[in-house]
């Protein structure tokens, strides 16, 4: 959907649950972040949640996120975000608890965060953008550098006998979550997949079903150092190849 | 042959590092200290330097990594800002009680909230009683000098204790300035290699850190505190060497400018020396008798040179770049420990309290005209007028009131 604006600029259609007095967002050209969350807010408002929806945004790109939704709104640093939104869901449990992050957050200094969240299989949803660095800090190597990988910490690239090989994160998290939980690991290549992913596991969520969580492979171009060309061929290609894209836990359809 | 270098106090750490051939360091990235990772990293893959660099998975792991490194005879450095620093406050009383001594470079940092990313001192400084040797670096120079310092001091075998390099975020960190990195020969004949009496050893076992009765930690900590002490008497050795090798004039303890005839004094520590010294030249002009003392370490805390300095003024405005909420005298760190100082001492002078340069904000020189102002009036009073002062919030002086007047005035709706 399009609308003409007042000032006859063609403006695409934004969710409902954005704040619109914030946009544009804050996140650098060519950043997947707002494709992620523009999913994450159609998600929101084809369930209809607004009014149930805390927001978290966790330390590094992530927290300019922190206005970015019309609804209650924290931020907080290493991964936290995690047991915060936990603490929140346990206190209220009508709410929606979405707490968002990036894989430094997630895998680096917040994985005991994640990793126990999903073994308590927590009734909140968790959505981590992967972007193989460190953004906000100027591009070091993170947990999901690739092999050979250039970044700022590794300027001949990433060596897997040094550093290891890069995490995955949804497969360590469908491998501790008990059942009930949902993990998925979509792309912003193919969006509508990627709001499909998001919207089921708000409805686990809802359900009440355990613990969800959805990594999202996303762009930095300005870290990567890569034109338009070059970014979508990275994420579409090389972080597609190692990060396989698809549903890696689906709760049991309840009998009865 | 020494070199003439552009670069931040983070290059010039990378340097001292490098020419103190350390053996590991451990990071995680984290504004400002981030830059110097950066630059360790560049240095190990261009065969510039050969250490171990361990991309750790937050900074309590990076500081586990060096003190780990430490156990096993390594020099190990680290570092972080911020809530960084903070995230690993467990790690840094183990490290100085197992006498590890690792060094950490802090670019400082305001904690959560705002969590902003200016300069403030309060994240170094909520680890001054864990045992740690650290002071504040004014410029870049410093903060190479007091790396290799604090080597020598921290690695000494009558004291082992980790060290940290402190400096205010940005303005040390990341603004370029000139330094000179000395050469080689001369780094070798102040510090010697770190060879540690006690470390692991497949040959020798022993057993570091473990679980001990409760009557087996006291005389551990009597330990520790005579340490301490010890690194009082060691400091103005250390300095004296180092300035006879690399030709610098560092004082031991405290940095004095324009104090010959002075009444009064700002006390301070770091990068805010710079701004103060130049302000305290139109003060001057303008017949304030005012002058610095600038902290060089904050750990062990220059009590016997202030009971020396302070006396030959009658007021002291201590600026505190920190928060200490609650503390004695409402205001922050170096107030307390400066009162403390010299709260036995006959003719001391009065001692009052800024805080200010938070948020990372530059303390102008407008704002030291200001402090230069309330202490003038304490000074005619001869008592105090008000015991802390947060500059621009509950100023006192007769600008500041004129100009809230001149406020309210003009926006009556405010009111």
């Amino acid at each position: 959907m399009q609308e003409l604006k007042e000032n006859n600029v063609l403006q695409p259609a934004i969710p409902r649950s954005w704040n619109e007095e914030t946009k544009p967002h804050k996140f650098c050209p060519g950043c997947g972040h707002g494709i992620i969350l523009k999913a994450l807010g159609e998600a929101i408002d084809e369930l209809g949640i607004i009014d149930q929806v805390v927001f978290g945004c966790d330390i590094g790109c992530s927290l300019l996120s922190w206005d970015f939704f019309a609804c209650d709104s924290v931020q907080t640093h290493h991964g936290r975000t995690t047991p915060t939104i936990t603490g929140m869901k346990r206190a209220n449990s009508d709410i929606v608890g979405i707490a968002y992050m990036g894989d430094g957050g997630g895998y680096a200094i917040g994985s005991q965060h994640l990793f126990n969240a999903a073994v308590r299989n927590e009734r909140i949803t968790v959505i981590l953008c992967n972007n193989c660095n460190y953004g906000m800090t100027g591009g070091q190597m993170a947990p999901t550098t690739l092999p050979g990988m250039k970044t700022e910490t590794s300027p001949y690239g990433r060596d897997v006998n040094e550093t290891g090989y890069p995490t995955k994160g949804p497969e360590m998290v469908a491998a501790v979550a008990p059942e009930g939980a949902y993990v998925a690991r979509g792309s912003i290549a193919n969006v509508r997949q990627l709001k499909g992913f998001i919207k089921k596991a708000l409805e686990n969520q809802l359900a009440g079903s355990g613990f969800s969580f959805v990594e999202c492979l996303s762009s930095c171009p300005t870290n990567w150092r890569t034109n338009a060309k070059q970014t979508w061929e990275f994420v579409e290609k090389d972080m597609a190849e190692y990060f396989k894209v698809g549903e890696l836990r689906i709760p049991q359809a309840k009998e009865g | 042959m020494p070199i003439k270098k552009r670069g931040t106090g983070l290059t010039a750490v990378a340097d001292a590092w490098q020419l103190a051939d350390i053996d590991v360091t451990a990071s995680y990235p984290i504004r400002p200290y981030t830059a110097v990772m950066a630059e360790v990293a560049k240095r190990i893959a261009n065969g510039q330097m050969k250490c171990e660099m361990v991309h750790g998975e937050g900074e309590h792991a990076q500081f586990s990594i060096a003190h780990g490194a430490s156990m096993a005879g390594a020099r190990a450095t680290t570092g972080s800002s911020g809530v960084g620093v903070t995230y690993a406050f467990e790690t840094y009383s183990p490290i100085a009680g197992g006498r590890c001594p690792i060094q950490a470079l802090i670019g400082d940092r305001t904690l959560d909230p705002p969590g902003d990313f200016g300069s403030e001192h309060t994240d170094c400084l909520t680890l001054r009683d864990n045992g740690w040797i650290y002071g504040w670096a004014e410029n870049a120079q410093e903060a190479l000098d007091n790396s290799l310092l604090c080597f020598r001091i921290g690695e000494d075998p009558e004291i082992m204790l980790p060290q940290i390099v402190a400096m205010d975020g940005y303005f040390v960190t990341h603004i370029s300035q000139d330094y000179v990195m000395p050469d080689q020969a001369q780094v070798d004949k102040f510090l010697p290699p770190f060879k540690p009496e006690f470390r692991l050893d497949v040959n020798k076992p022993v057993i570091m850190g473990p679980q001990i009765e409760p009557e087996m930690g006291p005389p551990l900590e009597w330990d520790r505190n005579v340490v301490m002490e010890r690194v009082k008497e060691l400091i103005p050795k250390a300095t004296a060497e180092f300035n006879k090798i690399f030709g610098a004039k560092y004082a031991p303890f405290v940095d004095e400018y324009m104090t010959d005839d002075a009444d009064m004094v700002f006390l301070l520590q770091g990068a805010h020396a710079v701004t103060c010294r130049s302000a305290i030249k139109y003060l001057r002009e303008a017949g304030y008798k005012v002058g610095m003392c600038r902290l060089r370490w904050i750990r062990p805390f220059p009590d016997a040179a202030l009971q020396q300095i302070l006396p030959k003024f009658k007021v002291v405005g201590v600026i505190d770049t920190n928060t200490s909420y609650g503390a004695a005298g409402g205001g922050g760190v170096l107030l307390v420990e400066t009162r403390a100082s010299v709260s036995e001492v006959a003719n001391k002078p009065i001692i009052q309290g800024f805080t200010s340069g938070l948020g990372g904000e530059t303390i102008t020189h407008e704002e030291f005209f200001k402090m230069a102002d309330m202490m003038k009036q304490t000074l005619d009073a001869g008592k105090i007028i008000q015991s802390s002062t947060w500059v621009n919030f509950n100023d006192y002086d007769k600008a500041a009131i004129e100009v809230k007047a001149a406020w309210e005035q003009a926006a009556p709706s405010t009111k």
